[in-house]
C-alpha cells in the first residue's frame, strides 16, 4: 500500500473514531428536525425556510469539523511531537498532503451524510407544499448547497493549514485559525457595505481607493446571494457564480501552498 | 460565527413574552446593515429569523390590549431587515400586506416595502400590484398608484384580473368595490391568524358602501 | 557501516543559542546517553539529527540505508486509534505490514498485555502509551533507535520494564542514542554518556561497570558543571 494512502487511511480512521466526529454525524438528524419545525411556521417559502436551515446547519457542522476536528488534529500534530511519528517514513509535504486527504475524506463523508439527509427532508416538504409555492425549488438543491458548503470548507481548511504551518501553540492555531475564517466570511458583507455610494461620497478619496483595493483583494467568498438563489429556486447568476468559483478556488489554492511552503520549513 | 447567528436567531425566538419595556435591541433587532454583515453567508437564514420575531410581536400585540405603537415599530423594523437581508423572500411581503398595510401608521411603510419588493421580485406582478393598490387605497397618491400597478400589469404572468382591476382602482368611482374584491382576494391567500386586520378594513368598507347606496 | 555523525551543529530560538557547534559520531550498535539539565539543548540536537529541527549551521551525515526509529518525548500518540491500529500503520510505512499477526507480535515484543491492542490509545496509561511508541518507533526494523525522555514520569515498575526492553533491543544489534536527566537510567543502559550543558558537550564519560558509584560519579560531574557554569 502507498505510504501516503496508508497514513490518509488512518487519519480517516482516526477522525471517524473521534467522539466529536459522530456527535456531528448525529446533529445532521437534529438539525433536518429543526428544519422541518421552524420552516412550518411560515406561510409561503416553507421549503426556501427548510433551505436556508439545512445550508446554515451543513454549514455550523463543517465549520466545526474542520475548525475543531482537523484543526485539532494538526495542531496536535505539530505541537505535540505526532507529526514526528511519521516523518522518518516520508517528505513533509506527502505527510501533510496525506492528512489532508484523510481530514477531507471525513468531511465527504460527512457532507455526504448531510445531502442525504437533506434530500430526505426536502422531499417531505415538498410533499406537503402547494406546488406553486415550491416554484422552481429543484430537488438537486441540497447537492448544490453541499458543493457550496464544500467550498467554504475547503476555504477554512485552507486557513487551518496556513495557521498551523507558523503558529506555535495549539491554542494560538485555533484562535488564529477561528480569527481569520471569522474574518473571511464577515469582511465581504463589510466591505459590501463600505464601498456602498453613502460611504463612498463621505470618505476622503485616498481613503476610499484604500477600501477599494481592500474589497478586490477580498472577494466575496461568502456566496450569500448563489445561497439565497438555490433556495428560492432561481436561475443561478452565471457571472456572479463562476467568479465566486474562481475566487475561492484562487484563495484555497493560494493559502495552501502557502501553508505547505512555511510546514516545509518549520521546526517540530 | 454561524453559531453566534444561532444564538442570536434563537434569543428573537424567545421574546413572544418580551413587553416593550426591553431593550430596543432585543426586540428590535440590530439595525438591517449590522444584520447583513453579522449574516455572512446566511443572509436568508438571517431575515428567516427576522420575521420569527414579527410572528412573536405580532402575537404580543393580538394578546396585550394596550398602546402597541412601540410593538409596530418594532414590527415594521423586523420586516425592513428581513427584506433587506433577503429581497427575494415573499414571506416577508405577504405579511406586509397582512400586518402593516392596513394599520393606520403602517401604510406608507408598506408600500415603500412592497416597492423594494417589486424592484427585487421581479417575475412577480403581485408586489407592484399590491403597492399600487395601497397608494391609490389609502395614500391617495394615484401618479404613484398608476406607475406601481402599469408595472404590474406589464409582467408576464400577470393575470386578467390584475389587469382589469388596475384599471378600475384608476377610475375613482369603482374604487371600493374594486377594493372590497381585491381584499377578498387578498384576504384567501393568509392564515387565518393573520386575518383580523384585512377583516376590519373589509367590514369598514362594505360599511362604507351600505351608506353610500342607502338615502 | 551505519555510524551516525554530525558536526558543528547550532540553532538559536528567538536569539537564544540552544546549540553551540555540537559534534558527535555515534558508532553502529552502540548505546549512547546524552545527560544535561533541562533546556541544556538534548531535544534540540536529537531533532536536527532527526531533521526535525533545521539547524542554522553544522552538518548531519547518515547514510541513505540507514532505518532509524524514533521515541519521542511524552509519546503522544492519536488518541482515538487503537494500539493495532497505530502499529499496523507503522508497518505499512515501513513495507513491513505482512499479514495481521505482524502488529500483534510487535505489540507481544513490548511487553503490552493483549487485552489492550484493541482499545483506544486515549485510554492508555503513560506506560502502555510508552510502549506502543517505544513497538512503533521498531516497527520498521531499525538499525538506530533516537529517545528522547523514554523512561521519564514512568513509575519504577514501568522503568525496570521499559530499561529491561531496551537492553534486550540493544542485544539484537539495535544502536540507541538515549536523552535524558536521569542519571540511573542512563548508566544501566548507556556505554558511555555525553554530558551537554549550555548547547554544548562538554564531558563524556564511559560507562564500563553499570553500577550505582558510576551513578553517583555521573552525577556529582553533572553537578560540578551545573554550577561551574551558574558561577
Amino acid at each position: 500500500m502507498n505510504k501516503a494512502l496508508a497514513l490518509a487511511a488512518f487519519s480517516l480512521r482516526e477522525i471517524l473514531s473521534a467522539p466529536a466526529y459522530r456527535a456531528l454525524i448525529a446533529s445532521t438528524l437534529f438539525i433536518a428536525a429543526g428544519a422541518m419545525a421552524i420552516s412550518n411556521l411560515f406561510l409561503l417559502e416553507n421549503i426556501k425556510v427548510q433551505l436556508d436551515l439545512l445550508w446554515l446547519g451543513m454549514s455550523l457542522l463543517t465549520t466545526f469539523y474542520v475548525l475543531v476536528i482537523a484543526g485539532s488534529l494538526l495542531a496536535q500534530d505539530f505541537t505535540q511531537g505526532i507529526a514526528s511519528l511519521f516523518l522518518p517514513h516520508m517528505s513533509r509535504s506527502t505527510y501533510l498532503r496525506a492528512r489532508v486527504f484523510g481530514i477531507i475524506a471525513g468531511l465527504l463523508l460527512l457532507l455526504a451524510v448531510m445531502t442525504l439527509v437533506a434530500t430526505a427532508t426536502l422531499a417531505w416538504g415538498l410533499n406537503y407544499t402547494p406546488t406553486a409555492q415550491a416554484h422552481g425549488v429543484s430537488w438537486w438543491a441540497p447537492l448544490m448547497l453541499s458543493g457550496m458548503t464544500l467550498l467554504q470548507s475547503l476555504t477554512i481548511l485552507s486557513i487551518v493549514i496556513f495557521t498551523c504551518s507558523w503558529a506555535s501553540g495549539l491554542v494560538e492555531m485555533m484562535l488564529f485559525s477561528g480569527v481569520f475564517t471569522g474574518l473571511a466570511f464577515l469582511l465581504p458583507s463589510v466591505m459590501q457595505t463600505m464601498t456602498s455610494t453613502e460611504v463612498m461620497a463621505e470618505v476622503p478619496d485616498w481613503t476610499a481607493a484604500l477600501i477599494h483595493a481592500v474589497d478586490y483583494l477580498f472577494p466575496d467568498m461568502t456566496g450569500a446571494r448563489i445561497a439565497l438563489a438555490i433556495a428560492h429556486g432561481l436561475p443561478l447568476p452565471p457571472a456572479e457564480l463562476t467568479w465566486f468559483l474562481i475566487a475561492q478556488m484562487g484563495y484555497i489554492m493560494l493559502l495552501a501552498a502557502a501553508g505547505f511552503l512555511l510546514f516545509s520549513r518549520r521546526d517540530l | 460565527m454561524a453559531l453566534g447567528l444561532c444564538l442570536y436567531g434563537m434569543s428573537l425566538f424567545h421574546q413572544q413574552t418580551q413587553t416593550t419595556d426591553r431593550p430596543h435591541l432585543f426586540t428590535e433587532g440590530l439595525p438591517p446593515a449590522a444584520q447583513k454583515v453579522l449574516a455572512g453567508p446566511f443572509a436568508g437564514a438571517a431575515a428567516d429569523f427576522n420575521l420569527l420575531a414579527v410572528f412573536s410581536i405580532y402575537d404580543v400585540i393580538r394578546t396585550q390590549s394596550r398602546d402597541h405603537n412601540a410593538l409596530w415599530h418594532k414590527l415594521h423594523a423586523r420586516l425592513t431587515a428581513a427584506q433587506q437581508l433577503d429581497p427575494w423572500f415573499w414571506d416577508v411581503y405577504r405579511l406586509t400586506t397582512g400586518l402593516m398595510a392596513f394599520h393606520e401608521r403602517g401604510t406608507s411603510a408598506a408600500v415603500e416595502l412592497l416597492s423594494k419588493g417589486a424592484n427585487a421580485r421581479t417575475w412577480d406582478w403581485e408586489m407592484p400590484f399590491m403597492a399600487g393598490f395601497l397608494a391609490h387605497d389609502f395614500l391617495h397618491d394615484d401618479k404613484r398608484a398608476s406607475e406601481l400597478m402599469s408595472e404590474a400589469i406589464k409582467r408576464p404572468n400577470a393575470p386578467p384580473l390584475a389587469v382589469g382591476l388596475a384599471s378600475q382602482f384608476l377610475q375613482a368611482s369603482e374604487g371600493s368595490e374594486s377594493s372590497i374584491r381585491f381584499l377578498f382576494y387578498l384576504r384567501a391567500s393568509l392564515p387565518a391568524e393573520y386575518r383580523d386586520v384585512i377583516n376590519a378594513r373589509i367590514a369598514r368598507l362594505q360599511l362604507a358602501k351600505k351608506r353610500e347606496t342607502q338615502p | 557501516m551505519t555510524n551516525i555523525c554530525c558536526s558543528n551543529l547550532s540553532k538559536s530560538y528567538q536569539g537564544i543559542q540552544s546549540l553551540v557547534a555540537t559534534s558527535l559520531c555515534l558508532k553502529q550498535g552502540s548505546v549512547t546517553g546524552l545527560l544535561g539539565p533541562n533546556g541544556a539543548g538534548k531535544s534540540t540536537l536529537i531533532k536536527c539529527i532527526l531533521g526535525l529541527v533545521q539547524a542554522d549551521s553544522g552538518s548531519v551525515d547518515i547514510p541513505a540505508h540507514v532505518r532509524i526509529g524514533y521515541l519521542p518525548e511524552l509519546a503522544q500518540l492519536p488518541p482515538s486509534v487503537t494500539a493495532w491500529q497505530t502499529i499496523r500503520l507503522a508497518l505499512q510505512l515501513s513495507n513491513k505490514f505482512s499479514d495481521k499477526t505482524a502488529p500483534s507480535l510487535l505489540l507481544d515484543r513490548v511487553r503490552l498485555a493483549e487485552k489492550h491492542w484493541h482499545k483506544p490509545l486515549r485510554s492508555f496509561s503513560k506506560g502502555m502509551r510508552q510502549r506502543v511508541a517505544l513497538a512503533y518507533a521498531i516497527a520498521g526494523d531499525p538499525q538506530w533507535l533516537i529517545l528522547d525522555e523514554p523512561m521519564s514520569g514512568l513509575d519504577v515498575m514501568g522503568r525496570k520494564q521499559f530499561l529491561e526492553i531496551l537492553l534486550e533491543l540493544n542485544k539484537q544489534g539495535i544502536g540507541m542514542l538515549v536523552c535524558s536527566h536521569i542519571v540511573t537510567d542512563l548508566v544501566r543502559l548507556c556505554e558511555r554518556v555525553l554530558l551537554i550543558h549550555q548547547g554544548s558537550i562538554v564531558d563524556e564519560i564511559n560507562i564500563t561497570e553499570h553500577s550505582m558509584s558510576e551513578a553517583e560519579a555521573l552525577e556529582s560531574r553533572l553537578m560540578q558543571t551545573a554550577e561551574y557554569s551558574h558561577e
